[in-house]
């Protein structure tokens, strides 16, 4: 499926691809390949939030990796701001990643112990070839007060700081250089609820004001919609879904999507997840089903379901990749087993 | 009729450089037969360890203080050694990550038929029914290798996976537990909660670390141990909502208090306490830019620096002089709705 990249995408991937290679067997003897993200074509428009929902395994993070260059993609483009940065290399793409930045999961693992704040916080601006030493304190100071830090924080290291507040550290972090794009990979789910809380306002309220792209990445069906404008289902390495976050999360079309849904919890307690069906468990990524991915599991599946893989395509003003809401091509006569 | 589990005036305290920082701070709760009880809190809230006292596994560096009343015996004074006594067919606990509760060298079949060897020496002992634990002389029947320890799959060990809906269970009882996915190690930890039928099941985070479809899964057993078998469970989490799927009652924990306590119902539709209402609060709802939520401003306490009076006050919206210097107790509200706030 290719389309042309239309301008008002900051950030767009067509049939991107990533390969692991994986030992396996007897003293790592069998040579695999996995692919956590298997053709995926995205496009994040200019001041929005993409979310790309999924479960563990299913790929998003290392689809977030992939988008930044920091994992390198085994096939297919990506294009940031109008350029294929998929061809640039050395300082061309470090001055570039100022504008294309990250917000770890970890709050921890992520930030250098060994540096203080105001070093954390002002690495971007050095990386990416900024002289100025009154400029980038300026700038450093400016993101540390945007995310609630207070200054005298600037000359402490991070062990003394709370996980909410770490993460605020590593938000500042990100936004220091005016990204266009900010991949958040589970920005909360370390933290605790009345942390987050504060965590997801704080974003939003970034992003509204500099009206920078998020892609926001998580597996909680709660923050997807409440940060999201549009979001992305991916299972097993595959967008399952794609649309407006009310399209998709207010009357989900894909059984995936439906089934991951109808497992949430809410606060009413008389719907009882305990009483969802889902048989089985995802899939790994060396072992797939054949034809669609979700076929083993889901209640709906028919013949072609296990012959052929479902592409993602227009149904009920979003995108699905399902053969229930693609007519023609569940007309083809398929073997039925 | 005894309850399965009374804890009273339960203290907790952790061995620091200069002092002894207390994590749980007067505790009392009791859990009746079959029942489910949720406690909510957030990390730093004393779950975990009111947890670990009630299971009697406390880190060397701890120390329980007060009551804890399993099937109508005090295990606070009860020595370490004979602690074993009670685990397994009295009790048991399941844990946020089920790697490091299972043995990596054993497969899942000979550690489920520990479980099936385990109750049977317990219902030998028939201790549970007795007025005296009288403590047995001999081997301890968890180092035995009699014939029992090495037999080949039990069925009762294939059919104890089958009711946890692991597929294939024939081969998975023949797996380690490294070859499992984390759900089905969780079901492989519910398996032998299963196979124990076990009067009180302590589950600290079960569900943490999985996936909301393996989440479901998993709360579905749960549910499924405590009507079938009777056995009481305390399901201890962050997460409210998870909790309001599972529990009849709620206890929210704050500085190692519990500050709210009441019918599931009601504490999700109709919290008292400022905290409970702040947590509930915080949970996302709705779509982007329809309702912005609520915070608590910021953060939990040090349990090595608490504030004087309620510990909640230094966050606290509606907090007065007298919550700064006065402690809060637990006060009936409603019927069996408990609030510890100088509000009411």
């Amino acid at each position: 499926m290719s389309r042309a990249i239309s301008t008002d995408d900051v950030m767009s991937a067509e049939a991107l691809s990533v390969t692991y290679k994986v030992r396996t067997g007897f003293l790592g003897s069998v040579h695999r390949e996995v692919k956590p993200v298997d053709g995926v074509s995205l496009s994040v428009k200019k001041g929005e939030v993409m979310t790309v929902i999924g479960e563990s395994g299913s790929g998003k993070s290392t689809l977030g990796f992939a988008l930044l260059r920091l994992v390198k993609p085994s096939a297919g483009r990506v294009v940031f701001s109008g350029q294929d940065i998929g061809e640039l290399k050395g300082s061309e793409l470090r001055r570039l990643r100022r504008k294309m930045q990250i917000v770890f999961q970890d709050p921890y693992s992520s930030l250098d112990p060994r540096l203080h704040v105001k070093d954390i916080v002002s690495e971007p601006l050095y990386g990416s070839g900024m002289k100025d030493r009154a400029d980038i304190e300026e700038r450093t100071a400016r993101a540390m007060a945007l995310v609630g830090l207070d200054p005298s924080a600037k000359s402490r290291y991070v062990h003394e700081f709370s996980g909410g507040q770490r993460q605020r550290i590593g938000i500042a972090r990100a936004i220091v250089g005016d990204p266009q794009f900010v991949v958040l990979d589970e920005p909360t789910s370390n933290l605790d609820v009345s942390i987050q809380a504060q965590i997801l306002n704080l974003l939003l309220d970034l992003q509204s004001k500099s009206g920078a792209s998020y892609l926001f990445i998580t597996h909680n069906m709660a923050v997807a919609q409440y940060v999201s404008d549009r979001v992305a289902v991916m299972y097993a390495g595959e967008m399952v879904e794609r649309g407006a976050s009310k399209d998709v999360i207010g009357d989900p079309m894909h059984p995936y999507t439906k089934d991951l849904l109808s497992c949430v919890p809410t606060m009413d307690i008389s719907k009882k997840v305990a009483d969802v069906k889902i048989s089985g468990d995802p899939p790994s990524f060396t072992d797939l089903p054949k034809g669609c991915r979700y076929s083993n599991r889901c209640k709906y599946a028919f013949g072609l379901c296990r012959e052929k893989a479902p592409a993602l395509a227009s149904a009920g003003g979003r995108e699905v990749a399902c053969f229930l809401y693609h007519k023609e091509e569940k007309s083809t006569p398929a073997p039925v087993r | 009729m005894t309850e399965t589990l009374a804890v009273s005036d339960l203290w907790v305290d952790y061995r620091t450089k200069s002092a002894w920082a207390s994590a749980v701070r007067g505790v009392n709760l009791s859990v009746g037969a079959g029942e489910v009880i949720g406690v909510v809190g957030e990390s730093g809230s004393g779950k975990s360890s009111l947890a670990l006292a009630i299971i009697k596994l406390l880190p060397a560096n701890a120390r329980a203080r007060g009551k804890v009343d399993v099937l109508g015996k005090d295990i606070v004074g009860l020595p370490s050694k004979d602690a074993h006594l009670y685990r397994g067919a009295g009790m048991t606990m399941i844990f946020q990550e089920p790697m490091t509760s299972l043995n990596p060298v054993m497969r899942v079949s000979d550690q489920l038929s520990e479980a099936v060897v385990s109750r049977r020496e317990h219902h030998k002992l028939e201790m549970f029914r007795s007025d005296s634990v009288s403590v047995p002389r001999g081997p301890d029947p968890r180092f035995s290798m009699g014939p029992e320890r090495r037999a080949p799959p039990s069925k009762e060990a294939v059919e104890a996976l089958r009711q946890v809906r692991i597929s294939d269970p024939e081969r998975t009882a023949a797996k380690y537990p490294h070859e499992l996915s984390g759900g089905e190690r969780q079901r492989v930890m519910i398996a032998m909660s299963f196979l124990l039928r076990p009067r009180l099941l302590v589950a600290d985070e079960p569900t943490t670390a999985l996936d909301v479809t393996t989440q479901a899964q998993v709360l579905s057993l749960l549910l499924k141990l405590s009507r079938d078998e009777g056995t009481s469970i305390i399901f201890v989490s962050h997460d409210i909502l998870v909790v309001g799927q599972v529990a009849q009652r709620v206890a929210v924990m704050y500085a190692g208090e519990v500050v709210e306590l009441g019918p599931t119902e009601a504490v999700l539709h109709n919290p008292l306490h400022p905290y409970t209402r702040g947590l509930i609060g915080s949970i996302p709802g709705g779509f982007k830019g329809e309702k912005r939520i609520e915070q608590i401003p910021g953060s939990p306490p040090d349990i090595m620096k608490l504030p004087s009076g309620c510990k909640f006050n230094p966050r606290c919206k509606f907090a007065m002089d007298r919550c700064r210097v006065e402690e809060t107790a637990l006060k009936e509200m409603e019927k069996d709705h408990f609030v510890a706030c100088h509000l009411y």
